[in-house]
């Protein structure tokens, strides 16, 4: 039987205990966001409008 | 002046919820050609997974798969072994000479066995025909 999502992310969370999801206004520019994910080390951002999510920019 | 992040952002993205299976989400990122899914909870972003998860994921579940499978594989050998060393010995079959050579050499593993059988077929019809079968 497949894995789920849960214990994979309860698998991602024994590994990164600490992870935080970041997010970024969808008004900011594309460098800012990709400096942003450099400087955090991450691979995505959640964008976001008014609190809620929007959409995510990804590196690659 | 510069691209902002709206203009570029492709609206509501395709998510999964923690009920998915992982292999739902692996075939929803391929189709899709994306590498990052947002995990929704009852409208509620609770993680964002990447296909560099999944694939961790399944390497750990390949490397468990090969532990357990070298696992039966050497029990099956030792069940083997034992077995051929209590019913075999005294037979004058095929399988009996594999079994009494096995002993003799103090080898019970599956391979020896049918390196073995391999040998006295060949053998056999050597003696049989007076060469080797073309086979």
């Amino acid at each position: 039987m497949s894995m789920t999502v849960s214990e994979l992310l309860t698998d991602k969370a024994k590994q990164a205990p600490a992870a935080t999801l970041f997010s970024i206004g969808s008004d900011a520019g594309l460098a800012e966001a990709v400096a942003f994910m450099n400087e955090k080390g991450i691979s995505s951002v959640i964008v976001t409008q008014s609190g809620k999510m929007q959409s995510l920019i990804t590196l690659g | 002046m510069q691209a902002q992040c709206r203009q570029v952002m492709k609206a509501n993205p395709p998510t999964a919820t923690p009920e998915d299976s992982v292999d739902h989400l692996r075939s929803l990122m391929t189709e899709l050609h994306i590498t990052h899914v947002p995990v929704m909870k009852a409208d509620q972003l609770v993680a964002i997974l990447s296909f560099h998860d999944i694939t961790r994921s399944a390497i750990k579940d390949i490397a468990f798969e090969n532990q357990f499978a070298e696992a039966i594989h050497q029990e099956l050998a030792r069940v083997v072994s034992a077995d051929a060393n209590r019913m075999l010995l005294g037979g004058s079959s095929v399988a009996s000479r594999v079994a009494r050579r096995s002993c003799e050499r103090r080898s019970g593993s599956l391979l020896f066995a049918s390196r073995q059988l391999s040998q006295i077929s060949s053998s056999n019809s050597t003696s049989r025909t007076g060469r080797p079968d073309a086979n």
